[in-house]
């Protein structure tokens, strides 16, 4: 059996609703990613796959049960803690890149070393690496609010794998983009992450893109299976 | 090549126009307010010195001893020693009366160059066998007098002031200490004219006057310890001392009371930038930077603009004071009746111990307000951005 890297054990998570009552949105997921595998999540709007990435990546808490990462239950972890786990081993692509709209294109890029208090020289050195590879070089002094919508998820991509994590959590990483700048986004992520050795959780709704990923995964209300999984 | 703290630091100043212009907007409102603090404080304080310098060189002295008591010379702290008379008269001029105090000298010690010059006196040459007053500019426009001018003075005398004696007097020259409540019932007569208008029902006692080095305090101990019973001249008009020293405190009080107030307009200015920077601070902690650093880079920017504000507000106001007496002497040339009450010249007096209290209020209340500010940081949730997504 492959080394794990998620592990969730009865994760539940509902949510307070204006009139008082409990939305359960995940109950009772049991959800395996092996380490260095591309995952994708599908289902219908509303299942719960965005919230069950963001449970993964330590972005909110569970109602109940437990979440593994690295064979660490970060369930439990303080904020602090949190931090530290998600600047050291996780990046994060979403739907809107979300970058910092202040810092310039490089400046996004070397802000996790700099949080991880790595050296400025090392880090930007890095940044200016990690640019050149998503194509996005001649860019690096430009403000992050000065991007096209494709550049600046080539950004984020950048941006996640600058601290080389072990996992890369994207959701609708293309929800935003043109058929062709996605499938250009696609690829490239697809491709640096086998290419550094990533575990990639993605969530998206285009199947096609799902496919492409090692293993498809379908969450439906309370429950989640496999839908495929590519050769080898 | 900027670290982590320089880098967020330079965003927060220098990030966006909108951010730029709400910290200058807040800066120029401190210093302005801490300039004009400064102003007001030392407007305050260097007037209420300039009125007991005033009431010490023509009032009282600093110090008052019986006539018999013998000064030693090697007291060189005492720069002027004089004997005066003080008696209470009826002044009867064109335009109305006035009780005022007569306070008689030798003229030819008494007005020296320093009284000469605080006072603004001016004097002509009067030919009369009449006995000459110096009255101030104060009183000469109540009674309608000027110099040459023949006043009428009844003095009171007697163990309880049952002998009334009218007299034929000239002016003999005007006075302009500045300080209204003074100049208003201070009359100065000779010694010898002094004894041909009361035959009885006068004080006589020696004032001493002593250097700027010496405070009346310092003086009066001084002279304590080697024996001499030296009376202060706050314990001879306790209420004039009681009425300088609670205005200096209420106003000082009103003054910390504005720079504590400014001290929590910077938490506001705290909470906007971490309103407006809401986005950045989630994101910055979704991708691993804890809140510590946040409110850690947050306090130090918004201190470091407060205390910039400040020292440009601090060098302002030291300006603004320096050209106070400039700027109080065209006020005075307007003859505002709202002035009339104050003490428009007087030398700048820096008070530093209470402009660093001042200044620590204001920074002591921005550090505490900005840093429970900081608090809001927590609950910025890096979620709150893929919710509003």
């Amino acid at each position: 059996m492959n080394d794990l890297i998620i592990k969730t054990e009865n994760l539940s998570k509902s949510f307070r609703i204006p009139d008082g009552a409990d939305l359960v949105v995940l109950d009772g997921i049991n959800l395996e990613i092996e380490r260095g595998v591309s995952t994708s999540i599908t289902g219908k709007s509303g299942c719960g796959k965005s919230t069950l990435l963001q449970l993964c990546a330590s972005l909110m808490r569970p109602t109940s049960g437990k979440i593994y990462v690295n064979n660490v239950n970060i369930s439990h972890l303080s904020d602090k803690e949190l931090c530290k786990v998600r600047n050291q081993s996780m990046g994060f692509i979403f739907q809107n890149s979300l970058l910092l709209d202040d810092f310039t294109v490089k400046e996004n890029v070397a802000m996790p070393q700099l949080i991880a208090g790595i050296s400025p020289r090392v880090a930007y050195k890095k940044a200016e690496e990690l640019l050149d590879l998503v194509g996005l070089k001649d860019r690096m002094k430009h403000r992050g609010d000065a991007l096209s919508g494709g550049e600046k998820q080539r950004c984020a991509i950048a941006r996640s794998l600058s601290m080389d994590p072990s996992l890369i959590f994207a959701d609708e990483p293309t929800g935003s983009l043109d058929e062709e700048r996605a499938h250009d986004v696609e690829e490239l992520l697809l491709n640096l992450v086998r290419e550094k050795g990533c575990t990639l959780l993605l969530v998206t709704h285009d199947l096609d893109f799902a496919k492409r990923c090692d293993i498809t995964l379908e969450l439906t209300y309370h429950n989640i299976k496999k839908r495929g999984e590519k050769d080898a | 090549m900027h670290n982590l703290f320089t880098l967020m630091m330079q965003k927060i100043f220098m990030g966006n126009a909108r951010n730029k212009r709400r910290l200058l907007r807040s800066m120029v409102l401190i210093s302005l307010v801490v300039a004009l603090l400064l102003v007001s404080l030392i407007f305050v304080v260097s007037m209420v010195k300039g009125i007991e310098k005033t009431y010490v060189t023509l009032g009282g002295g600093n110090a008052t001893v019986s006539l018999s008591t013998q000064i030693p010379s090697s007291l060189d702290f005492i720069e002027n020693e004089d004997d005066v008379t003080i008696g209470a008269a009826l002044i009867y001029g064109k335009n109305g009366t006035k009780v005022c105090a007569i306070k008689a000298v030798d003229t030819a010690d008494y007005f020296n160059e320093q009284r000469v010059s605080l006072m603004h006196l001016q004097t002509e040459t009067v030919d009369t066998t009449l006995p000459l007053l110096i009255i101030s500019h104060e009183l000469s426009q109540t009674l309608g007098l000027s110099i040459g001018d023949s006043i009428a003075l009844v003095s009171v005398g007697g163990q309880n002031g049952e002998r009334v004696r009218p007299h034929l007097c000239k002016v003999g020259g005007i006075f302009d200490t500045g300080y209204k409540e003074l100049d208003e019932s201070l009359i100065f007569t000779s010694s010898t004219s002094m004894d041909k208008l009361f035959a009885s029902g006068t004080e006589t006692h020696t004032e001493l006057t002593f250097s700027s080095a010496y405070t009346t305090d310092e003086g009066v101990k001084e002279l304590q310890q080697m024996g001499i019973y030296a009376e202060a001249w706050y314990n001879r008009s306790p209420d004039i001392y009681q009425n300088l020293l609670t205005s200096q405190q209420t106003l000082m009080t009103v003054f910390i009371a504005i720079a504590l107030l400014c001290g929590f307009f910077v938490s506001s200015l705290a909470l906007e930038m971490i309103q407006s920077d809401h986005k950045t601070i989630a994101i910055e902690k979704m991708i691993g930077l804890n809140a510590k650093r946040i409110k850690k880079v947050y306090f130090f920017s918004v201190e470091l603009a407060t205390l910039v504000a400040i020292a440009f507000g601090t060098l302002l106001g030291f300006i603004l004071s320096s050209l106070l007496p400039y700027f109080l002497h065209f006020i005075s040339t307007f003859h505002f009746a709202v002035f009339d009450w104050y003490l428009l010249k007087f030398t700048i007096y820096y008070p530093v111990t209470n402009i660093i209290e001042l200044l620590i209020a204001l920074l002591f209340v921005s550090f505490v307000t900005v840093w429970l500010s900081m608090r809001r940081i927590n609950t910025v949730e890096p979620l709150d951005l893929l919710k509003s997504h």
